[in-house]
């Protein structure tokens, strides 16, 4: 993400929160739950993503996980946890833009410590070799 | 659209679609697959991601995911597969579908040849049944006339041939020609077989012709065979 991105972000931010920070609390919320470090993790690489995009990579994340084929019906849970919990939630603390019309999703604007923690790999299984 | 055409088409449609996803590990997936029904497509996650895993897509809508490690061990032969009455998901059902169902996107004449033999040579060791074949033009039955007349007499087998009536071939007991018009108007290259007796022996093959290549596939499955066989009477 670029400097020139960021202080367009920042411009919004103030406007919208008050204060381009986020609180350690809210921090902590974000990445309390392993879904929503598997989304930011997802969307680091800074492509704006459809909710349906990452609904299947979700999903595909679980199977890579059970080893065990994932379904439909497995899909349309994670769409539904992520479309009623985890993106109005990043959206409001601050770490993603959720543009709910068009389904589309971006990452905002993470600490560079939380950056690379998330891309170190961020799930609760070991490190994988 | 004659119906062989809109059959050709609708099989493509229904093609399943596989997505590898994938942080830094190399996939030979697509080559794996590169014979049979389904387009392969990779796509790359970021660093800190999960292992790699495989997305199966039929008609635009998702059916299932699946670890690419456990799609390679499902690969291994002797191909493991649960039986038809274990309640397998969607997933598992359009994963063997794609591996019964081999479908070629360009493929030789030779190679043709080397299908339309097969699907003879079952129609052949059966004995009994529905053989259709469709030629452009009867005069290219021509150079198969020896051929099908083995198979006629000796077999209990009915024979139809379709093409355009440029030539008039020999009366063989067994073979019904089925004349359609003076022109070769399509260029498919077509045999069904019902399996006679055993349905499990029901084979087809539906190709046409490109500018440098055939496009189209082959099949055990009974209910496109009766398709197949449907669609050469209609054309």
């Amino acid at each position: 993400m670029g400097d020139d991105q960021r202080s367009d972000d920042r411009a919004d931010a103030v406007e919208s929160s008050g204060s381009p920070e986020i609180s350690t609390d809210q921090l902590y919320r974000a990445l309390a739950s392993e879904q929503r470090r598997r989304l930011l993790s997802y969307l680091l690489d800074g492509e704006e993503r459809t909710i349906e995009e990452i609904a299947t990579v979700l999903t595909g994340w679980q199977a890579a996980e059970s080893g065990s084929m994932q379904t439909a019906a497995d899909r349309e849970q994670v769409h539904i946890e992520l479309f009623h919990s985890h993106l109005p939630l990043l959206d409001e603390i601050g770490v993603i833009r959720y543009d709910e019309d068009r389904g589309a999703v971006e990452i905002e604007s993470l600490d560079p410590a939380v950056e690379s923690l998330l891309a170190e790999g961020i799930d609760s299984a070991p490190p994988r070799s | 659209m004659t119906q062989l055409d809109s059959l050709l088409q609708r099989v493509r449609e229904r093609h399943p679609h596989f997505t590898v996803y994938r942080g830094e590990a190399e996939t030979d997936l697509p080559d794996q697959f590169a014979t049979h029904a389904v387009n392969v497509d990779v796509e790359r996650l970021p660093p800190g991601g999960p292992d790699p895993f495989v997305v199966i897509e039929r008609d635009g809508a998702f059916v299932g995911a699946i670890a690419e490690a456990e799609l390679q061990w499902l690969l291994e032969p002797p191909i493991h597969r649960p039986g038809a009455d274990e309640g397998i998901s969607a997933g598992y059902r359009v994963l063997f579908d794609v591996l019964d169902e081999t479908v070629f996107t360009a493929l030789s004449r030779r190679q043709l040849l080397a299908v339309s033999r097969e699907i003879e040579d079952r129609a052949y060791r059966v004995g009994n049944g529905t053989l259709g074949v469709g030629f452009q033009t009867l005069s290219t039955f021509e150079t198969q006339v020896d051929l099908y007349r083995e198979l006629a007499t000796a077999t209990d087998l009915e024979i139809h041939i379709y093409g355009a009536t440029d030539w008039t071939p020999p009366d063989i007991g067994g073979i019904t020609y089925h004349g359609n018009g003076e022109t070769a108007h399509e260029r498919h290259w077509v045999l069904a077989f019902d399996g006679g007796h055993d349905e499990f022996q029901a084979c087809g093959l539906l190709a046409r012709e490109t500018t440098d290549a055939y496009d189209g596939f082959w099949t055990d499955d009974r209910g496109l065979v009766g398709e197949l066989l449907t669609a050469l009477e209609a054309n």
